[in-house]
């Protein structure tokens, strides 16, 4: 019962806060509402038993990528431009791909089996199908205990993930040799000439009502 | 009538400070009823509860440290502290605290007035919530996570941005300036903090503080002396206490990310900033120094005195000796730049980390089945080799530094022509 009302505010947070990052029109506001949806999600992780997701969420999205989206919006310069218009001029189109994604992903993960019954229409033949029915563990005994371990162990055994491991790790190794390459200031330039103070700074800081 | 009155006020005022810490043991003492299961409480109701009065002692240090810095500071520097409010000026962090209560709330003008608003009491919020996961006995703690220390780690990330929404939302441009040197430093420092961490879990297999403290037979700081190190400087920096504290220096740059709060929410960020300072002083000592039990103590005498009545006395009083450390590094070494302070991380300390993680990782698995003695021993000789390895590091770096401070002198007298300064 406990477990149901955590659930729900938990879902309340991620859900509205959602909401809030995709309309509000202030783009800092969206992107701590950003955070606080990352919160709400690592929340849910806590109240399936996963405390180790919950942390990892927190730590690496909260406050990691939050912050470096933080520090993306507030480098730009159309953070708080009242004429924008809010909503994409294609937004139909986008409802009905979200539409038709969300049915999809509910027709998969339900966990009673949807049979869909044959079809026999002239010549058309579509055969029966099985949706769904997605074992989900029901209770806290379903679990398998010390996943922490499990996953651990996982992550560096030769019949387990230890390959997509390793690549991960050489794949951000590449990603953060490419970017300190690229930041580098190059020796051979001359020293350009200091810009007026200011003149960089994109946007002025604070919000408007 | 008169006369009464100013009876009543004289005596209220000498027992101040008995009132005050009277108020600090009777939370204490909740938390003890809750927790150690006293009198009977539905399990739900007793482990929130819990949490919450773990939370609660959390607000307490700042009514010890505000008066206890003034004074430590002061004999330092060969004056006296405080000592006009109060006997030996205890009622000194009460005054402030008034005088803050007393201050006119001012919100900039053009600022963001949700953010500024959320900011201190995220931070508030953050600082707070590491108490529920530090043990002051065996059964005392708020909820005995088996992550703790990744939760530790996840509420210095909230920190971060909450500094960022401070910054942002003051409408100042040296605010937003300090919010952005603030983050980076706090960012930067997260990764010794890490690193650091990783040692000791792998020398007691959890990450729970209660099971840290429990798998200490000999305590931490014999066998992982450069985790120590570690783990205090970085801790330092995550507090932002000197000499990392470029972004509160009122020389530098007024108060960095919180120029433009006054009033309750400025003490809400000051409180958030002595319990984040007594929450690390805490982890030190649960990580390296035995917790709540005395390690060495209890390998001659066989008592386990995490079970007895002393445990939070000696817990508390270890913790005090550590921010008593934090108070004098503060009042003796000067301040660092903070390019000097990124470097320091970068080039000094992420290194020394990860070279600390393996060679503890390789060392621990080969003496696995090793008598403690001699893991401890082994681990001692390997983490002296490192930090003299650092310190060679450290002086052929500074001499590379003086030659090239000397080659650039000479350069400039020498050639008529201006070369580029830097």
């Amino acid at each position: 019962m406990l477990q149901k009302i955590v659930f729900l505010i938990f879902s309340a947070i991620t859900l509205g806060s959602g909401l809030l990052v995709v309309t509000q029109r202030n783009l800092i506001r969206a992107a701590f509402c950003l955070m606080a949806a990352l919160l709400g999600v690592a929340g849910l992780f806590a109240v399936m038993e996963a405390g180790f997701l919950a942390m990892m969420q927190v730590f690496v999205y909260a406050g990691g990528i939050a912050i470096l989206i933080i520090f993306a919006v507030m480098l730009t310069r159309r953070a708080m431009d009242p004429d924008t218009p809010q909503m994409n001029t294609q937004w139909e189109a986008s409802v009905g791909l979200v539409l038709v994604l969300f049915i999809l992903l509910a027709l998969t993960l339900w966990s009673d089996p949807i049979t869909l019954p044959e079809i026999n229409v002239g010549r058309i033949h579509i055969n029966e199908i099985t949706l769904g029915g997605v074992p989900w563990p029901e209770s806290e005994e379903d679990v398998g205990a010390d996943t922490l371990a499990t996953l651990g162990e996982a992550l560096v055994d030769s019949e387990g993930y230890v390959v997509p491991f390793e690549a991960a790790s050489v794949l951000l190794l590449v990603a953060m040799v490419g970017a300190a390459y690229i930041a580098f200031p190059s020796r051979q330039e001359p020293q350009a000439e200091p810009e007026p103070v200011g003149a960089d700074l994109a946007t002025e800081p604070g919000g408007e009502e | 009538m008169r006369k009464f009155l100013t009876l009543i006020g004289g005596l209220i005022y000498r027992l101040l400070p008995l009132i005050v810490f009277g108020a600090i043991a009777v939370v204490f003492l909740i938390f003890a009823v809750i927790r150690l299961e006293w009198i009977e409480l539905p399990s739900v109701l007793r482990d929130v509860l819990a949490a919450f009065f773990a939370a609660l002692i959390g607000a307490l240090p700042v009514v010890l440290f505000s008066w206890a810095e003034r004074k430590v500071l002061g004999r330092v520097h060969n004056r006296i502290g405080p000592n006009e409010s109060g006997p030996f000026g205890i009622i000194q962090a009460m005054a402030d605290g008034i005088k803050m209560f007393t201050k006119e709330d001012v919100t900039p003008d053009g600022a963001d007035r949700v953010m500024f608003n959320v900011a201190p009491i995220l931070m508030g919020s953050a600082a707070f919530a590491v108490y529920g996961v530090l043990p002051f006995a065996h059964a005392m703690i708020g909820v005995d996570l088996s992550v703790a220390l990744l939760y530790l780690l996840a509420m210095g990330s909230v920190t971060s941005v909450a500094v960022l929404m401070a910054g942002w939302s003051s409408n100042n441009k040296y605010a937003l300036l300090g919010a952005f040197r603030s983050v980076s430093q706090l960012i930067s420092y997260e990764i010794p903090l890490a690193l650091a961490l990783l040692t000791p879990i792998m020398l007691a297999g959890t990450m729970s503080t209660v099971g840290l403290v429990e798998a200490q037979e000999v305590p931490y700081f014999l066998p992982l002396l450069v985790s120590l190190f570690l783990f205090y400087v970085s801790s330092l920096a995550e507090t932002s206490r000197a000499p990392f504290d470029i972004l509160e220096a009122d020389s530098e740059i007024v108060a960095g990310f919180f120029t433009e709060y006054s009033g309750m929410k400025f003490a809400l960020f000051f409180l958030a900033e002595y319990a984040h300072m007594f929450a690390a002083s805490m982890m030190t000592v649960i990580l390296f120094f035995g917790g709540y039990r005395l390690p060495l103590l209890e390998l001659i005498v066989n008592v386990n005195f995490g079970e007895t009545f002393l445990a939070p006395f000696i817990i508390i009083s270890k913790s005090l000796v550590v921010v008593f450390l934090f108070l004098w590094i503060r009042s003796t070494l000067p301040r660092i730049r903070l390019d000097q302070l990124l470097a320091l991380n970068w080039k000094f300390l992420v290194p020394l980390s990860l070279v600390n993680v393996i060679v503890v990782a390789i060392l621990a698995k080969l003496l696995e089945d090793s008598s403690l003695g001699l893991r401890t021993i082994v681990l001692l000789a390997a983490n002296l080799l490192m930090l003299a390895g650092a310190g060679f590091a450290l002086a052929a770096a500074g001499r590379r530094a003086r030659e090239r401070d000397e080659i650039s002198l000479t350069a400039v007298t020498d050639a008529p022509q201006l070369t580029s300064i830097h």
